[in-house]
């Protein structure tokens, strides 16, 4: 099982959104990784057919990605997509099963078992537009699985939900990355650390680093440093290092940052961690990379 | 699997779940009500001249005279037809004199000709003197001048009456200018088949569905534009592509299943506008008229058509017209990136303007005719004497537009269908 994504770029007018990624993935769960307009929705959206690449090319099992096979094989998510607010949840399962080409008799049953299995079983014949923002997220986890997916494709899967849902379908995740592939995109890196046996990096359409959470947070291991000072002293080293984390405890500061030379006096090194790796690349230490 | 039926009865849902469909329904039916109440309440009828009744009562009145006289068209009848006319303009007492001149009293029309009404306004056109004056349209032929026929004929001088009949259809076709020597062949060939003698009947139902019928296909038409322009742009305006196009059947069957949804609608929309009107003015005015020949109506007419074949042939045109406008906004609605809005825009142009330019572009020759297919003029009643020439064959234009229009329909679902295929999420 394999998909192989060959240089692939999108470009929109003037802008490059996706450049020359070329990735092969196999069974497991892979986060991806990126600030706004990385180009991860993008990327996702081609791996799933639903925006052609400018260049390059995506395939699974030998098959392209526009070949009604590849589609057949394929569980998407999508990071804000739309349901139909007259259909009832198990209309939209019904009709989404009938997209994926599923009979009526294993509609019914996947149906049934998906519902129930995302909490909403006892609202099945509750109209959508009646549903909550995180009942809807549910409802799309459901759908992505209908078809028993071989290369399932999530875009924020966790957006909306509580925190107790949300390590509910991290487990879930997780278990559905032993047998096919999960390639999950989010903001949320505590997800991606918890669950992603190999994180991808994007920034600026590039796929700046892939590996296992010990290999990309290889980059900044011995230059995380945390301290504890007063305000003073905390305001004027947040303006010289770059800043993880800056959290007041009274008066005092507990900083946490980022130093590629000497650290000031009485830091103390810290283990790295994906949210420092992320932190560092996308926030205040613009540059990196 | 490729689930098209089930995908088909998702489609269905989606349109009848939408507030345009109520709306649509409930304009459509309140534009019939008005039409065939207004054809009622706006109609000159004889019995309601000085006479406190309804309109409908006076067109009951009428009708109840007229009936006293269906049947062929025989020497006798247009004997009959004459005598009574020839008493009338005899006695001074029918005629009363004011300002503006000499008038035929009410009474005297309904007791004298009212009876042989169609008879004696199709005497006065066949047998009128000054052929310029007459005026054609679609179904209608009205004599502009001064001349009464049936003021000066005898029995006798009438009793040619189907061959002089065919004359003036002749005569009418070798006048018409545009015409190419084959059309002028077959449309002589078509009168030759006109069955005489012609059949009379009260047909104020079907006169009043004909005249209609053009503002009520172009009801169907945006009624249509309401319920399918979001057939695929929807998808993209709710972000539901994504979640479509990357699965098995969302670029295969699903489109299949949109475009048969879409032809259905048409189909049953134009059915339902068309059907329920033409019920409508049948119920009002009477059923009777179906097997009255076209000529009555308007002799200068080549088809040997009754008026219910006619409205058949027309009904089917309906269809066919809006069926393949569904096509166009199938079209249109994949082809937008975004919004419904433009659909309904362009959708919108497409049937107004063909509409207003269409006449003024008759001397175009090639845009007119191109204008023609357009479905707001093919939904025109019209029967005239131009045929489509292909390969040295002539088709009648109801029949190439059925043809033309089943190839375009193909055409553009096919364009359809590719361009929701390639469309770009996000």
């Amino acid at each position: 099982m394999e998909l192989r994504i060959d240089r692939v770029s999108k470009q929109y007018k003037n802008k490059l959104a996706v450049d020359r990624v070329s990735l092969d993935l196999r069974e497991g769960v892979y986060g991806l990784l990126g600030e706004n307009g990385a180009g991860k929705t993008s990327l996702i959206r081609m791996i799933c057919g639903v925006l052609s690449p400018s260049s390059g090319s995506i395939s699974f099992e030998g098959l392209d990605a526009g070949d009604e096979e590849y589609r057949a094989m394929l569980g998407y998510l999508p990071q804000n997509f739309g349901y139909y607010p007259e259909f009832s949840a198990q209309d939209f399962m019904y009709y989404m099963a009938g997209l994926k080409g599923l009979t009526k008799a294993k509609a019914r049953t996947r149906t049934g078992e998906l519902l129930e299995l995302v909490s909403l079983g006892d609202v099945a014949k509750k109209k959508v537009k009646t549903f909550s923002g995180g009942m809807k997220q549910r409802l799309g986890i459901a759908q992505t699985l209908l078809n028993d997916p071989k290369l399932l494709i999530l875009d924020e899967p966790t957006a909306g939900l509580d925190p107790k849902e949300r390590i509910r379908f991290r487990n879930l995740i997780s278990r559905l990355g032993r047998d096919r592939i999960v390639l999950l995109s989010t903001h949320i890196v505590s997800d991606v650390e918890h669950i992603a046996g190999t994180i991808l990096l994007m920034k600026k359409g590039r796929l700046i680093h892939q590996g296992s959470l010990e290999e990309v947070t290889q980059v900044i291991r011995g230059k995380v440093y945390e301290l504890v000072s007063c305000g003073e002293r905390a305001e004027a080293l947040a303006r010289s290092y770059s800043v993880i984390n800056y959290r007041s405890e009274g008066e005092k500061v507990l900083l946490r940052f980022v130093c590629e030379g000497e650290p000031p006096e009485g830091a103390t090194e810290a283990p790295a961690g994906l949210e420092d790796l992320y932190l560092y690349y996308f926030s205040e230490a613009e540059g990196h990379e | 699997m490729n689930n098209f039926r089930a995908l088909a009865g998702f489609e269905f849902k989606k349109i009848f779940g939408r507030r345009t469909f109520p709306a649509a329904i409930i304009i459509c039916l309140g534009i019939i009500a008005v039409t065939v109440f207004s054809s009622i309440s706006g109609g000159s009828f004889h019995h309601s001249v000085g006479r406190d009744i309804s309109k409908y009562e006076a067109m009951k009145l009428d009708k109840a005279v007229i009936l006293t006289n269906r049947g062929y068209i025989s020497s006798e009848l247009i004997s009959k037809a004459l005598l009574s006319n020839r008493e009338m303009i005899s006695n001074e007492d029918n005629f009363f004199v004011n300002e503006y001149g000499r008038h035929l009293k009410e009474e005297a029309y309904i007791r004298y000709i009212l009876p042989y009404e169609p008879v004696v306004e199709l005497i006065n056109k066949v047998y009128a003197e000054d052929l310029d004056w007459l005026a054609m349209d679609a179904l209608s032929l009205e004599y502009l001048g001064e001349d009464k026929a049936a003021d000066r004929l005898s029995p006798e001088q009438a009793e040619n009456f189907d061959s002089v009949l065919k004359d003036f259809a002749r005569t009418m076709t070798l006048r018409e200018k545009g015409l190419s020597a084959a059309e002028v062949e077959k449309n002589l060939e078509l009168i030759e088949s006109i069955e005489t003698p012609l059949y009379s009947d009260y047909f104020g139902g079907y006169e009043a569905y004909i005249m209609s019928s053009k503002g009520l296909a172009i009801t169907a038409l945006f009624m249509l534009l309401l319920l399918l322009s979001p057939i695929f742009s929807n998808e993209y305006e709710e972000k539901t592509d994504q979640i479509i196009l990357c699965t098995r059947n969302g670029k295969g069957s699903l489109c299949r299943a949109k475009l048969f949804v879409s032809l259905v609608i048409s189909v049953l929309g134009a059915a339902l506008v068309m059907g329920l009107s033409w019920l409508a003015f049948l119920l009002i005015y009477g059923f009777e008229g179906g097997n009255v020949n076209i000529q009555v109506a308007n002799p200068g007419c080549t088809y040997p058509l009754t008026l219910l074949e006619a409205c058949l042939i027309h009904f089917v045109s309906v269809l066919f017209a809006c069926a393949l406008f569904a096509a166009m906004v199938c079209f249109l609605s994949a082809r937008v990136k975004r919004s419904t809005a433009p659909v309904v825009i362009i959708g919108t142009l497409l049937t107004i303007i063909p509409m207003f330019i269409w006449a003024p572009l008759k001397s175009s020759g090639p845009i007119y005719e191109l204008l023609k297919f357009f479905p707001v003029n093919s939904v025109s009643f019209g029967f005239d004497r131009s045929f489509i020439e292909i390969f040295g064959i002539l088709f009648a234009p109801y029949k190439f537009i059925w043809a033309f229009s089943t190839l375009l329909i193909a055409a553009f679902s096919f364009l359809a269908v590719r361009s929701f295929k390639r469309h770009q999420s996000g």
